[in-house]
């Protein structure tokens, strides 16, 4: 993974994409210290998963 | 397991398709200087093609055969670091030093006409392979209709489970084939792309399976019950970490990668594959198995579909990860199994060969058996194309040291080395007639397949060496 220097969308995209890998992986350790519900974690997961792949082709670069 | 997808580290794309059939950059010659990449091109790489979806299937199997939780902690650490020591020491010299396609270096080695017998085996062991990871996709269309809708194959499924299910393989296996005859680089840029969230799906599942167990003591989940019969032992688990990928380190599949890098010393971006894909990502998948078989009351002989094990964990988001991880892996596969029947039958169009190999992985993809028996054909997939690598290193480091001829085809003018096919096929043959995929077996006993790589390997380099020297040491080896 390289980051774009030319996008002007590549700084939004990087946050975008940080947070949908937060929103994959911190909701299940919030259920695991049962601090959020099945249900909720598997629809932040979703969304994350769009937002992922929304944000991934403006963040990351194949060189 | 993975298979590659040749997203070679450079050039700004993903089509690098080591074939004699087509053409492409540098396929025939040495890479210039100017092409070659540092390691940071190889670490992204690795870790995107050995986080594919049949590793959803590994880690369950270790959980039916019994697998203790030493094995799989302790064993899969000395296998998987093993595997990338053979790919810093072993592969990555000889790709830094050669610079060519394993199947240019082969040529030179072994003469055309046996390269295409190579490819051949290639194709074939390609298309069982994305079948595989065909059943595993198929298995993520369940859970989008009502329950029963698709019968779901387990463990001991070697037969398609019925109509619905068949229909779900032709369709994703439809689907990847035609994205295969478009050319595959938008869908290795979305597996390039899919790397880390997939990795991260594989954690969630983890994550989530602890917290429905009540527990983080992931020792104490993987140790099997008492009484329970262990199929694989330590030993048996490090030597398959270690030659899951036997074609690609010590058969030489990878010198088509390494050969961009700069220095011998991105074989350490291996790591990024097996510890992520080959360590984290199989003991998470058998943490989703143990759930089920503890609170689910699963019998772990028959195990559970991946699909509806990771829709129970994480949702949808899990779904989407099974079907891109057995799409992104299995699309090119598919389309290689093209190029390599296209090789050995020039008279095919590009479309037609692709076609063939859709249909081909399609049938295998229908028949669970592939997906189901999975440990043992990556250790005949190994066993069959891991020894080739033998020659290779025999040709490279001890040629001239035993004194015979290094690239001896190129050298005659042959087209067929016959010291080269007799060396690759006795130590196969008689390998593969000690396991259980063998239908005679004259030994009395069986060894699993992937014990087999590495003797067969050493053994095809000796053979090689003998028989070169039998027809006449320099000069003489190609007929």
């Amino acid at each position: 993974m390289t980051t774009s220097e030319k996008s002007p969308y590549h700084t939004p995209a990087k946050f975008v994409g940080l947070a949908a890998l937060a929103g994959t992986i911190l909701p299940p350790v919030a259920f695991l210290f049962g601090a959020m519900s099945l249900d909720i974690v598997k629809g932040i997961m979703f969304v994350s998963t769009i937002l992922w792949f929304v944000a991934a082709p403006w963040w990351m670069k194949v060189d | 397991m993975t298979t590659k997808d040749h997203e070679h580290a450079g050039h700004g794309m993903i089509d690098e398709v080591e074939s004699p059939a087509v053409g492409s950059e540098y396929e025939r010659e040495r890479v210039p200087q100017r092409a070659l990449k540092g390691p940071s091109s190889f670490w992204g790489m690795y870790a995107g093609e050995h986080t594919a979806g049949t590793e959803f299937m590994i880690g369950p199997l270790f959980v039916k055969w019994g697998a203790d939780a030493f094995s799989l902690i302790v064993g899969l650490l000395i296998g998987n670091l093993l595997a990338v020591l053979t790919w810093r020491y072993l592969t990555a010299p000889i790709a830094c030093s050669e610079r060519l396609t394993l199947y240019y270096k082969m040529e030179k080695i072994a003469g055309r006409g046996l390269v295409t017998i190579y490819n051949l085996a290639n194709g074939l062991l390609f298309c069982f392979l994305a079948g595989s990871m065909i059943t595993v996709s198929a298995t993520a269309v369940g859970p989008f209709f009502p329950e029963g809708t698709i019968a779901m194959p387990t463990f001991s499924s070697t037969m398609p489970t019925g109509p619905a299910w068949i229909i779900s393989c032709i369709v994703i296996g439809a689907a990847m084939t035609f994205v295969a005859l478009k050319g595959y680089d938008v869908v290795a840029l979305v597996g390039h792309y899919a790397a880390p969230w997939m990795f991260l799906i594989f954690l969630a599942c983890a994550i989530v399976t602890l917290g429905k167990l009540g527990t983080t003591d992931v020792w104490a989940l993987l140790t099997p019950p008492p009484g329970t019969k262990q199929s694989i032992s330590f030993l048996g688990i490090v030597l398959f970490a270690w030659f899951c990928n036997a074609a690609m380190h010590i058969g030489m599949a990878d010198l088509s990668v390494l050969r961009f890098a700069k220095k011998p010393s991105a074989g350490w971006a291996s790591a990024a594959g097996m510890f992520l894909g080959h360590y984290v990502a199989w003991i998470c998948a058998a943490l989703l198995l143990i759930y089920w078989v503890k609170e689910r009351g699963v019998n772990p002989q028959e195990g559970k579909d991946p699909g509806t094990m990771v829709n129970d964990a994480v949702g949808w988001a899990g779904l989407i990860c099974v079907i891109i991880a057995g799409w992104t892996t299995a699309n090119p596969t598919i389309y290689r199994a093209g190029l390599a029947f296209q090789g050995v039958l020039p008279a095919l169009s590009r479309t037609g060969a692709t076609l063939l190999a859709g249909a081909v992985c399609i049938a295998a993809g229908i028949f669970p058996a592939f997906a189901m028996r999975l440990l043992d054909f990556v250790g005949v997939y190994g066993t069959i194309l891991a020894p080739v690598g033998g020659l290779i290193v025999v040709d490279h480091f001890l040629a001239d040291l035993v004194g015979i001829d290094r690239d001896p085809a190129e050298k005659s003018g042959a087209s067929f080395n016959m010291a080269v096919l007799v060396a690759w096929l006795v130590p196969v043959l008689i390998g593969l007639s000690m396991t259980s995929v063998s239908p005679v077996n004259p030994w009395g006993f069986e060894v699993p397949p992937w014990y087999l790589p590495l003797p067969c390997t050493i053994a095809c380099g000796i053979l090689y060496i003998l028989l070169s020297k039998f027809a006449g040491g320099r000069a003489a080896a190609a007929a």
